[in-house]
């Protein structure tokens, strides 16, 4: 019933950054798509043959382009959930009621994340109606695993952003602090540190790898199982962070 | 067993600064408790404690017999709160009665709103609202879940005189309602009005503690203030040793004003007159006046500065 209370109150809270989040996936990657195809009619002919439209790497940019600016918006709507409650002054009042702590992390942790998933299943429809429409028949399972895998990696970002935002005083150092961090897992994959293997941006990859039939369904399942840890991991911190950091200032 | 005790309380934030030390309050069922002290002395750390918000370095918080605060049992107003600006005071007020598992709220969401006056604004948007209206819909939500206890930060800061009457008036319907009710306020003629009993804090100590009864019969009841048009030294030495005068106070460096503070009220009123008026002494000024919680607060500031 509490938990009930407190997730309502944040997804009516939360709804315009919902929208926001949904409309920007869509934006950049359900148009990659469109984008692939039509690019050749939008440059100057000498060039145009140097674009190829190609369903691939369509939506290989989908992928790409949904992890990048989903992960951007998605520490923008969060770094608010504790930080932001505590700057207006709504927090005091909130731990004032007979809930816990963990109940508040929890709830503003699912109601951003079932945002994140709606966005990617809304973002992952449209693609595969433009797939199809543009390309020709095209498997709806591949890109709904692709927009689950994606979904996955953009909520260990708000799980991330959330550590920071139950840390800091304000927003805005909640924003560096879980960006700069981000950004900084996000590149070790890049760059194929040896060290990899502790961002979930590498398990990350299987979100494209499902697409074109690179990965196992056991492989599928465990690079998810992966970062669904990393998350939780996140979670926890916060939670433990949350609770250390009220009780003593 | 007091209904609210706190026991050697202290709190010392991580930069050192120890903000209560060894607080033992004592509140009983039924009271309005006062906690007064000038700002920075620890009242709303104290209270944030009170609340669970905050953990104590040392000491404990007992609550009906119990240690710790029970936070179904107990209405929060923080100084300055703030709602969540997208519902309206309805909404608001459904919301914060939903976390406590109650099997029916709308009865307690009416109580509420009727008690604050707000009825007719149910359906405002919480950002469209007042401060004074806002410092009301914080006391609804402390009641809407019909607690024992309330415990109200500074819930008359920032009002103009009738929002502060309001409230005022807010606070007294509910001790008559039999709610035990902790308030803190650097306004001490706000407090006077209705408190029952009163704790003075000063630099995170509790340096006075009573009920008001108590306070006025250990401190001077009244103040008498005299002005003379020369030196009255042989007068003023007849008035120091009258038994019911604690003390004379020089008020100027020529000596020729004094507040006289007295113990016994009725027989001051009937002798000092008789006697000031026998002597040669011109008296230019002569001033009665009762001791305010205010007179007792500055008198305990000043010892302290001492």
């Amino acid at each position: 019933m509490k938990i009930r209370s407190l997730l309502v109150k944040e997804f009516k809270e939360t709804r315009i950054q919902g929208v926001v989040f949904a409309a920007v996936i869509l934006l950049f990657g359900a148009t990659s798509v469109l984008l692939q195809k039509f690019i050749p009619q939008l440059v100057p002919e000498n060039l145009a043959e140097a674009f190829e439209p190609s369903l691939t790497a369509g939506l290989a940019d989908y992928v790409g382009n949904s992890l990048q600016m989903g992960s951007i918006v998605a520490i923008l709507i969060t770094i608010a959930a504790l930080a932001g409650e505590r700057e207006t002054g709504t927090l005091e009042l909130l731990l004032a009621r007979p809930v816990s702590k963990t109940q508040i992390v929890l709830s503003k942790f699912f109601a951003r994340v079932s945002y994140v998933f709606l966005g990617n299943l809304i973002a992952g429809l449209v693609t595969w109606y433009y797939a199809v429409y543009l390309f020709g028949p095209f498997p709806l399972g591949k890109i709904m695993l692709a927009a689950l895998g994606m979904s996955v990696v953009i909520s260990f970002v708000v799980g991330l952003t959330m550590i920071f935002s139950a840390w800091s005083r304000s927003k805005i150092s909640a924003a560096f602090g879980s960006g700069a961090v981000a950004l900084a897992l996000a590149i070790l994959p890049i760059v194929k540190s040896p060290y990899d293997m502790i961002s979930p941006f590498t398990y990350g990859e299987v979100a494209r790898q499902s697409l074109l039939d690179e990965v196992t369904v056991t492989g599928y399942l465990a690079d998810l199982g992966a970062i669904i840890g990393f998350t939780a991991f996140c979670i926890i911190l916060t939670i433990i962070i949350f609770r250390k950091v009220e009780k003593i200032t | 067993m007091n209904f609210l005790e706190t026991k050697n309380l202290s709190k010392t934030y991580p930069n050192g600064v120890e903000a209560v030390k060894s607080l033992n309050l004592k509140i009983d069922k039924g009271e309005i408790y006062g906690l007064i002290g000038p700002n920075g002395a620890g009242k709303s750390t104290t209270i944030r404690i009170l609340m669970g918000i905050l953990e104590p370095t040392s000491g404990s918080v007992h609550f009906d017999g119990r240690s710790g605060i029970d936070l179904a049992k107990t209405g929060y107003l923080p100084e300055g709160a703030n709602f969540y600006r997208f519902m309206t005071i309805r909404e608001y007020l459904e919301w914060s009665c939903s976390l406590y598992d109650l099997p029916d709220c709308e009865n307690n969401i009416e109580e509420s709103l009727i008690t604050v006056g707000l009825e007719n604004l149910r359906e405002r948007k919480l950002d469209e609202i007042s401060k004074g209206q806002k410092q009301r819909v914080g006391i609804a939500q402390a009641l809407v879940h019909d607690p024992d206890l309330l415990i109200l930060d500074e819930p008359t800061s920032g009002l103009d005189p009738m929002g502060k009457k309001k409230i005022l008036s807010i606070i007294k319907e509910l001790a008559g309602q039999g709610k035990t009710i902790l308030t803190s306020s650097h306004i001490l003629p706000e407090l006077s009005q209705i408190c029952t009993g009163v704790g003075i804090i000063k630099g995170g100590e509790l340096v006075l503690q009573g009920s008001m009864a108590d306070l006025r019969k250990e401190f001077v009841t009244s103040n008498v203030e005299l002005g003379f048009e020369g030196p009255a030294d042989g007068l003023v030495t007849k008035i120091e040793g009258l038994d019911f005068v604690s003390e004379v106070e020089e008020m100027d460096e020529e000596g020729y004003r004094y507040i006289v503070r007295v113990k016994d009220e009725k027989r001051a009123k009937r002798e000092l007159p008789e006697l000031v008026l026998k002597d040669e002494a011109v008296v230019t000024y002569y001033d009665f006046a009762r001791v305010t919680l205010e007179d007792i607060f500055m008198e305990t500031m000043e010892e302290g500065a001492k």
